[in-house]
């Protein structure tokens, strides 16, 4: 009688390791299959995680020190002068989107996709600081693809980050402020506090900015254009390689500008988020409405501001 | 070892790591304590060999399951391997250090934890530095990543003080059974 042989416990751990020798090493491309576990995994631990989450978001105010300093009539009057200048952005844009449409409706070419998006809240359920990430309790399952952009929940029109990665319940959304999000280099413009009109809005100053890793964001910029910038001004996104959603989006507030002795020629901005994108308690998400989702919890506008 | 215990310890903590690591981030520099590692030290002290490197893979997949690496494309992806290898090797290093030492003593387990968590993110390190070079994974400058895998194995080991002598209460539940005969919890 053929005796059965029984694998042992040291053979199976030998095998294992093998296995993750290869899950570590091999591209990619050919295993992208792994990052299909994450989602069950997260969605196991959430009882946990949620619960702790909130309690910390609690125990730490997700403001920069700046805006905590404020009075809460301040800030309500900054939040609100904020917003309509955003919106008022937003606006001008729209209205020269529409000048083109309609000159190319003159001359037939067809008309282009108009952006439309849906927006949806998601409530923070984990985050990894060392890889600049917030995992938010929405996934494929609400609509959320991969850049689907954030921003904050008391302020809407402020950009936090983008989603860079999702499962059926969970997405995580890479950080703006992570020195290693993808374009590197993050294009906007500075408004100074004293720009009210639509000639002055089309000089303001351009910038790229770059995140340090210390929950800034630093940029050059040339002497002459620096004159015009001061602290307190606002930096909005303007970057056709972040999705139109994201567009005029306040990135942050120029905290200081700093002298290069090397490059007389160059000032650094330093801008810092209002909301520190680490300690959101939950994110608005921008949902591209390819398909018009039928969700009583789904607030549907066209190029919403907030 | 009793591995529901096991399981259910490994799923509180791993709760607490994903939820309360901006509370106990060092400032905005991407440096946290992870209570896995504080685990992996506790279980290293008092379990056999094959328990302790079973429970070692567990735990390191499921850091790599969460520690997700961005890359050039925009988009994050898991790495399943590094940190599961890596807790391997910390594994063996406590496995072969913690005779020489008085392992009822939480310091003892701090300082194990400190060596555990240094090895596996060395060797987590080292193997996604080398996919980086073929593959679209972005790493920060050698520095920083050093810099911040030892300050976040240090901070781990700082944890393990208080949480370590709360597993150290909990042990009996674990029911460790060692070569030698000893089990966690005994008192002579």
């Amino acid at each position: 009688m053929a005796r059965r042989r029984s694998i042992s416990p040291q053979s199976l751990l030998v095998f294992a390791c093998g296995v993750l020798m290869l899950t570590a090493l091999v591209p990619s491309k050919l295993t992208g299959w792994v990052g299909s576990l994450r989602g069950p995994t997260t969605v196991l631990v959430a009882p946990i995680s949620r619960p702790m989450a909130m309690l910390e978001s609690w125990l730490r105010e997700p403001m920069s020190e700046r805006i905590r300093e404020e009075s809460p009539e301040f800030r309500e009057m900054r939040e609100l002068r904020d917003f309509y200048l955003t919106e008022y952005q937003r606006i001008s844009d729209e209205n020269h989107e529409l000048r083109q449409l309609i000159q190319a409706l003159q001359e037939g070419v067809g008309i282009g996709d108009r952006q439309t998006f849906r927006i949806l809240e998601a409530k923070r359920v984990g985050s990894d600081p060392r890889a600049g990430t917030i995992d938010v309790a929405r996934g494929a399952m609400d609509g959320v693809t991969i850049n689907t952009v954030a921003t904050a929940v008391s302020a809407t029109h402020h950009l936090l980050g983008v989603v860079s990665s999702v499962s059926t319940k969970v997405s995580s959304v890479h950080l703006l402020t992570d020195e290693r999000l993808s374009p590197g280099l993050i294009e906007a413009i500075i408004i100074p506090e004293s720009v009210t009109d639509l000639a002055s809005l089309e000089q303001a100053p351009r910038i790229q900015l770059r995140p340090v890793g210390d929950g800034t964001l630093i940029a050059d910029v040339g002497r002459d254009d620096s004159d015009v910038v001061s602290v307190g001004d606002l930096a909005y996104l303007d970057d056709p390689h972040w999705p139109p959603a994201a567009q005029r989006l306040i990135i942050g507030r120029v905290r200081g500008l700093r002298d290069e002795p090397d490059r007389p020629l160059f000032r650094t901005v330093i801008i810092e988020p209002d909301i520190d994108p680490a300690r959101a308690r939950a994110v608005i998400l921008r949902i591209p409405a390819d398909d018009q989702a039928d969700d009583a919890s789904v607030l549907t506008q066209e190029n919403a501001g907030g | 070892m009793n591995w529901i215990v096991f399981a259910i310890t490994v799923w509180l903590l791993t709760g607490m790591d994903v939820g309360l690591a901006p509370a106990f981030q060092l400032g905005t520099l991407p440096i946290v304590p992870s209570f896995l590692f504080v685990l992996l030290g506790f279980i290293g002290l008092w379990a056999r060999w094959m328990t302790l490197a079973t429970a070692a893979l567990i735990i390191g997949a499921i850091m790599d399951l969460y520690h997700q690496v961005p890359t050039t494309d925009g988009a994050d992806v898991v790495v399943l391997g590094p940190f599961a290898l890596g807790c391997l090797l910390g594994a063996q290093a406590i496995h072969g250090s913690r005779g020489l030492m008085f392992r009822q003593s939480t310091v003892t387990l701090a300082l194990l934890v400190f060596m555990g968590a240094s090895i596996a993110h060395a060797t987590a390190y080292g193997l996604l530095s080398i996919r980086a070079l073929y593959d679209n994974l972005v790493m920060h400058s050698v520095a920083t990543e050093i810099g911040t895998r030892i300050g976040s194995a240090l901070y781990t080991a700082l944890l393990a003080l208080p949480a370590g002598w709360l597993l150290q209460r909990l042990s009996p539940m674990f029911s460790f059974r060692s070569a030698h005969g000893l089990s966690a919890g005994a008192r002579r």
